[in-house]
């Protein structure tokens, strides 16, 4: 009875276009915030600028879940595509960086690619990003993985298992 | 529109791993593997909001937009998070630890890092080697990387 009743509830997608409009907000927040302060930790202060309307649309909406799942559930996807491609704009990506400046340059050896790239991104960024984000931790002879770090690598190496490919190449 | 079909429209990242974990198992010789993860990912979005539109029963304009801002945003996701496992340093330094490949600063190797994305640029078609120097083309990932940059400009003025 329950499923039947929940298989033909229906979703009004009215107000779905007020989930754009709260993302396209939520991203100006963010740029101002980003332009204004050095942002160190990344996933706290994007989880409050695109994570607090969220909570925020069904009360503008009256709380009505008839109005509101619809704009939530838009504002949501188009937040964790944004979140998702993020650290592209966060961190320098040596494939990214290779393209733009084989687009200014025109052509180069692999020695002028390397030379440039070393200089661009060195690894120790990556190594520092992992350490500000509790991933990894410095010990005497090297670094370990926190219990998140350890978490996060078994979830991809479990993936990329489930894909039958080997680990990715970085 | 129907509870079931917006969970079938929500449940798209695993319709898509399905798919791609069928299909990168037929292409991983064949293809590379960010074509293999782009193809699994439209062809879902495409299947999955036909399948949506057809459990709806009709045709309704605002329908088809949300469904496919909804789609197209998840397959997205789950493509980057594909990405990110085939060439995020972060994630590879992390899977070095985890799996008992100790590191200190220095020994993780930058130039094979290089050269793997280089030659990965060029089995996508992103750029040109004549066996001496790598040239560009024209590509959408060129368009990309080239507003990327601007935008990191915008984020974080101070990073240069």
């Amino acid at each position: 009875m329950v499923c039947q009743s929940l298989a033909v509830a229906l979703i009004s997608l009215e107000y779905w276009w007020v989930g754009i409009a709260s993302y396209a907000l939520s991203h100006y927040v963010h740029i101002g915030w980003w332009k204004r302060h050095h942002i160190r930790q990344h996933l706290v202060p994007l989880a409050i600028v695109f994570g607090i309307p969220i909570l925020v649309l069904p009360a503008c909406l009256d709380f009505n879940p008839d109005q509101w799942v619809a704009p939530v559930l838009t504002h949501a996807s188009l937040a964790a595509q944004y979140i998702a491609i993020y650290p592209a704009f966060q961190a320098i990506s040596p494939t990214l960086e290779i393209l733009d400046w084989l687009r200014k340059t025109k052509s180069a050896s692999e020695e002028q690619i390397l030379a440039a790239c070393r200089e661009r991104s060195p690894v120790g960024d990556r190594i520092r990003d992992l350490e500000n984000g509790g991933l990894i931790v410095r010990q005497s002879n090297g670094f370990e993985l926190s219990i998140r770090g350890r978490l996060l690598a078994q979830i991809f190496i479990r993936y990329r298992a489930l894909l039958g490919l080997s680990l990715g190449a970085g | 529109m129907k509870l079931y079909a917006l969970a079938t429209l929500f449940l798209l990242p695993i319709w898509i791993l399905f798919w791609h974990a069928i299909l990168s198992r037929f292409t991983r010789h064949r293809w590379p593997r960010q074509k293999t993860a782009i193809y699994a990912s439209l062809s879902a979005v495409m299947v999955c909001s036909f399948i949506i539109l057809v459990f709806e029963r009709h045709f309704d304009p605002t329908l088809l937009a949300f469904t496919l801002v909804i789609a197209l945003s998840l397959g997205h996701v789950y493509f980057h998070f594909f990405n990110m496992g085939e060439t995020a340093r972060r994630i590879r330094l992390l899977t070095k630890l985890a799996t008992k490949q100790t590191w200190t600063d220095g020994s993780y190797d930058e130039t094979q890092m290089i050269r793997t994305r280089l030659q990965r640029l060029v089995d996508l078609r992103q750029i040109d080697f004549d066996g001496f120097r790598y040239s560009t083309r024209p590509t959408l990932l060129r368009w990309a990387a080239r507003n990327i940059a601007s935008y990191r400009e915008i984020l974080f003025p101070r990073s240069r």
